[in-house]
């Protein structure tokens, strides 16, 4: 609970004369100073982003009329404006960061400015795969947590992608398969290499991200059991073993060693839409079907109430 | 925040003379917000099944001329829509209202 909170709450049940001087005393109010800081870094990281999108932007609206060589100068003149900007700036200012992940993104530009020009016949998991490659010196060298996040996000769409291009031999109605257990291994990994790493080292330690790559896995893991209860046949049947060992693993982890709620209503949620799954396909055929469906919906209830108050009870525990 | 800290910002604003007798009882906290939309998922989930018990449970009310008008009688009678009216919307079958 923050000040404010705290500080309204108390107002709620009426023991406070004045809010607003309460809130400005405890310095719950943003001051000038806060909110230039925030614009700040609002206007930064929008205005980065929003002009690696334009120059993507630009080129493909201007292909017919720009010569090749327009096309190749400009994209590339900007990474190097970029790349020189984070020199400039230096790694440890905000601003050469975001110059940073600037070159980055138009890197992914450049690359399929060069894969549309000479049609390399390449798939389009290659341009994903070698712009992941590419830019994992400048990852490493930028101490940046949302750098780290991009470089896994385009590792995760050239998975996904290479699945889309060759499914196995085998399995060709099944690739999602193999694709979700690939995006499960390496999200997995990711998430537990981020853990470790962010004991040691500061930048990497913001909840933010780790929670991005568990919702990956466990919407990874998620689909998977799904997968293995509703289409049971075909289905490999893995997720049975390691849908169990996830959840344990999470519970372990983020309940026990490094609490966090988020990752624990993330599993809650994933139980519920596992076991509805689980209920609709064995109670849902022939007759009695609306019993059924009402047996389910309460189950749903009682589950999500049962989850509800159990995050509320972990929730007060980490506050004591 | 912590008993201790929120003892200390009472203490704050006490000595500032914005408070008006002892620090109340810690209530029941807010619950964060992915808590929140983890619950709105589940009643999301759950509807869709209410929903089906509905449809299929009162599904006897569409195929039924006699319960169609008692729906249709209601819903003039009452200027509220009556469950089996609402039901005969929802699902679209518009002719079957015509057809009473």
């Amino acid at each position: 609970m923050s000040i404010r909170n705290a500080i309204l709450g108390w107002s709620g049940v009426g023991a406070i004369t004045d809010v607003r001087a309460a809130l400005d005393i405890a310095g719950a109010l943003p001051r000038a100073r806060h909110w230039r800081a925030f614009l700040d870094r609002l206007l930064l990281w929008s205005g980065a982003v929003a002009l690696a999108a334009a120059v993507v932007f630009f080129v493909a609206h201007n292909w017919n009329d720009l010569g090749k060589f327009a096309k190749f100068g400009l994209v590339e003149a900007l990474v190097l404006a970029a790349a020189l900007g984070y020199w400039r700036l230096g790694p440890e200012k905000a601003a050469g960061k975001a110059s940073l992940l600037v070159a980055c993104i138009l890197l992914g530009a450049l690359l399929a400015l060069f894969g549309q020009t000479y049609q390399t016949g390449a798939d389009t998991w290659e341009l994903f795969a070698n712009w992941a490659g590419l830019i994992v010196p400048w990852v490493i060298i930028g101490r940046f947590a949302a750098l780290w996040i991009l470089w896994l996000a385009i590792a995760n769409v050239a998975i996904v992608l290479y699945f889309q291009v060759r499914p196995g031999v085998l399995d060709i109605a099944f690739a999602g398969e193999r694709a979700l257990w690939t995006l499960f291994a390496f999200d997995t990994a990711a998430l537990a290499a981020w853990e470790l790493a962010a004991r040691r080292i500061r930048w990497l330690d913001e909840r933010w991200a780790p929670r991005l790559l568990a919702i990956a896995s466990g919407t990874s893991i998620t689909a998977l059991a799904l997968h293995a209860i509703l289409d049971w046949r075909d289905a490999s049947g893995m997720a049975f073993v390691f849908y169990p060992l996830w959840l344990a693993g999470a519970y372990a982890v983020y309940r026990r060693f490094m609490p966090d709620l988020f990752v624990l209503a993330g599993g809650c949620l994933s139980v519920i839409v596992v076991a509805t799954a689980f209920l609709a396909k064995h109670l849902l055929r022939g007759s009695g079907e609306a019993a059924a469906f009402l047996l389910i919906a309460m189950a749903v209830i009682a589950m999500a109430a049962v989850c509800g108050w159990w995050l509320k009870q972990v929730a007060r525990e980490a506050r004591t | 925040m912590n008993p201790a800290s929120a003892q200390q910002l009472w203490a704050k604003l006490a000595s500032a003379g914005l408070t008006v007798g002892n620090m109340p009882e810690a209530e029941e906290t807010d619950t964060p917000w992915y808590v929140r939309v983890m619950l709105g998922i589940a009643g999301f989930i759950a509807a869709v099944f209410l929903l089906g018990f509905v449809g299929v449970g009162f599904a006897f009310v569409l195929e039924s001329k006699a319960a169609c008008l008692a729906a249709l009688a209601t819903f003039a009678g009452s200027g509220m829509p009556s469950p089996a009216t609402v039901l005969i919307l929802l699902t679209g079958h518009y002719p079957r209202l015509l057809a009473c």
